[in-house]
């Protein structure tokens, strides 16, 4: 350039365009080019990702219990800068008011096969076809400026409830058992009949139904492991009150007192590792680009909007600490093969084990401000 | 009609808990605050990076520690983001002034109730309310043609009435939960705004004052009152307020004011004038906040210039 040989301080006043046009803020690279980007720093070696994680590295969990007072239970996560708060509220759905209830079927014979058998798949149809988990999602809080309110919820937010309720479903954590409200009164007739021994017979009066709602304070990338793990852990931390049907007042009524409320006793604690699959795209510039495909663990926005191939291992670990698959889902593209998902499945039960830790110091932090 | 678009519950719908009275009688706290001493507010900005403003407001709770499932005291939890401004849509009329659209809307569990996911009326109006309060700081013709978000998020509501007493309340008024989430909204969207950059006169902060009778038939002013520690109040006041313009862009007031025995004349002004003190204590905060803020943009600066 011509303004090489001129001092640098008329440089400055000249209403020429700046020598050096590469000095793009780098917080605006995203923006202008974000595969290339993406591209530019997983072709590095070793690949690092623009966050400076390594490919399989996910960010760290942190989250706070019981902070909400109107909640049976509630949790609020941050995975790196994704915030989500879960809250869960019980409410009650008795028996009479369900429209097509038929008392040949009821789930008393269900119960009973529960408390025997503990996993009987007639139980979680009960929970199933009566509803009584009910996910939401709130995307509409200005998370992004891709959710705004004003608008029915977006796709995203659908789809989304909706995993989340099959994940509840198919994983099991919930048992029946401790949904269900009985009338567990003496009637006068078993009274006056002498020689049977008082033993008041459980008659189901009514169901516990749980409202899970969340509201994402700011998406930040992989919701879903966000959102589940946010769910599980106010599930673990909600309790029931005491409750039982008034023969007087033919109604549920609830115990006030702490010291009578029940936790939910858990099957499991499933643990989600989201991923995704970003692939070079062909038409690089010069075309002399090297073709890469790698798998990003616990993706952020970012790294989502660059691609499509996306997917979530959900794994739980068994009492003989092996690490269980609960379900797997991919979708995109056929990135990922059969060693690859061994890969996730094994980084998905170290998750597992952050997890944990992560619950631990919780219930500690928890004791000690009591 | 069931919302089809959200996993809906039993389609019968579902009760909530109906507790039995407590043998502990009803939990009520006195208040051991200074008639004028505001509960401590923690208020963080830039809580949500991908927007161009956002703060999280959270008042301290009132908490203690209780044997009973319903008889803790909530505490008010707000965070509001900012996108914009931003050009209006194309075929929107031409605008001299910038478009403010105010959202705000409670979480299903910030209240005792469940609420629904589709705004309610409670939340328009109270979304009004913090809209004419903006309105006034906000120097809205910088940005012609252009339009703002504010939406607020009510994590945790204050409640409206007491509970676990299980007796009706006389002599009070309603409202007075409503009335500390608006002061609440105002000062959180004035953080929000602040973080955002938008050109305002001043920081606006929101403040409350209730009249409360005594025993002895006389009446106080208390600031930044609760429902939890005043069973028994005769009238409150919000307002929306600059201290540097000593300017007032909202006032709200529920309830009757007395008449004063002992030759206290002027009642509404009196109880302007302590709203207007709850609002100048919070502004403390706020400018605190707004000092911390510019530090940290300095040091910043001095950063990234240092790299270049």
């Amino acid at each position: 350039m011509a303004t090489t040989s001129a001092p640098a301080d008329i440089t400055n006043h000249d209403s020429a365009p700046p020598t050096n046009p590469t000095t793009t803020p780098s917080a605006a690279m995203p923006l202008i080019s974000p595969h290339a980007l993406l591209y530019a720093s997983l072709a590095q070696e070793p690949p690092l990702r623009p966050s400076s994680r390594k490919p399989s590295q996910c960010r760290p969990i942190s989250i706070n219990t019981s902070s909400l007072t109107h909640a049976s239970g509630s949790t609020l996560i941050k995975i790196g800068q994704t915030t989500a708060v879960c809250g869960v509220r019980a409410e009650i759905l008795p028996i009479h008011e369900i429209a097509n209830y038929r008392v040949n079927k009821t789930p008393e014979n269900y119960v009973a096969q529960a408390d025997h058998g503990e996993d009987s798949p007639e139980a979680d149809a009960v929970i199933r076809n009566h509803n009584l988990l009910v996910p939401n999602l709130e995307l509409a809080t200005g998370c992004s400026p891709f959710h705004l309110p004003g608008s029915p919820p977006s796709q995203e937010a659908q789809s989304l409830s909706q995993r989340l309720l099959s994940l509840l479903h198919t994983s099991r954590v919930l048992r029946l058992t401790d949904l269900c409200i009985y009338d567990e009164t003496i009637t006068d007739l078993e009274r006056e009949i002498p020689g049977i021994d008082a033993s008041p017979e459980k008659k189901l009066k009514a169901l516990w139904v749980l409202y899970i709602d969340t509201v994402v304070i700011n998406h930040d990338g992989n919701l879903f492991d966000a959102c589940a793990l946010a769910m599980f852990s106010a599930l673990r931390d909600t309790l029931l009150p005491k409750a039982w049907w008034d023969v007087d007042l033919e109604s549920v009524m609830c115990s006030p007192e702490k010291g009578q409320a029940k936790g939910l006793r858990l099957r499991g604690c499933p643990v989600p590792l989201s991923f995704a699959v970003f692939r070079s795209n062909k038409l690089e510039e010069g075309g002399t680009s090297r073709k890469i495909e790698q798998v990003l663990c616990d993706p952020d926005a970012f790294e989502e909007g660059c691609c499509r191939e996306q997917g979530c291992v959900i794994v739980d670990q068994d009492k003989e600490g092996r690490v269980v698959v609960l379900k797997v889902e991919k979708n995109g593209g056929g990135g990922v093969g059969r060693s690859g998902l061994r890969e996730l499945v094994e980084r998905a039960g170290e998750r597992w084990k952050e997890w944990q830790q992560v619950l631990v110091k919780e219930a500690e932090s928890e004791k000690s401000e009591n | 009609m069931a919302d089809k678009r959200r996993i809906n519950g039993p389609a019968s719908g579902t009760a909530i808990p109906i507790f039995t009275p407590s043998k502990s009688g009803a939990h009520t706290l006195q208040r051991t605050r200074k008639p004028n001493q505001l509960r401590k507010i923690y208020l963080q900005p830039g809580v949500v990076p991908t927007a161009s403003g956002s703060a999280y407001l959270e008042l301290e709770s009132l908490c203690h520690p209780s044997s009973l499932l319903n008889a803790v005291p909530s505490s008010l939890k707000l965070s509001c983001v900012i996108h914009g401004p931003k050009p209006l849509p194309r075929n929107a009329n031409f605008s001299s002034n910038l478009q403010l659209t105010i959202n705000v809307k409670f979480a299903p569990f910030a209240t005792r109730q469940r609420r629904g996911y589709i705004r309610d009326v409670t939340e328009r109006d109270i979304g009004t309310h913090v809209e004419t309060a903006l309105c006034g700081v906000i120097v809205r013709d910088r940005w012609p043609k252009s339009a703002i978000d504010i939406i607020i998020t009510i994590l945790e509501a204050e409640d409206d009435v007491q509970w676990g007493s299980g007796t009706q309340q006389q002599n009070t008024v309603g409202g007075l939960g409503n009335m500390n989430v608006v002061s609440g909204c105002i000062t959180v969207a004035s953080a929000a705004l602040m973080d955002a950059k938008i050109d305002c006169l001043d920081l606006i902060t929101g403040g409350v004052a209730a009249v409360v009778p005594k025993d002895d038939g006389k009446f106080v002013h208390h600031l930044d009152p609760s429902v939890i520690e005043e069973p028994f109040l005769n009238s409150a006041c919000v307002v929306g307020y600059m201290p540097a313009r000593d300017e007032v862009t909202l006032v709200w007031t529920r309830g009757n004011i007395p008449s004063y025995s002992d030759g206290q004349t002027c009642r509404f002004d009196s109880l302007l004038d302590s709203a207007v003190n709850a609002a100048k204590g919070a502004h403390v905060i706020l400018r605190q906040v707004a000092t911390e803020l510019a530090q940290a943009e300095s040091t910043k600066l001095i950063i990234d210039e240092s790299k270049t």
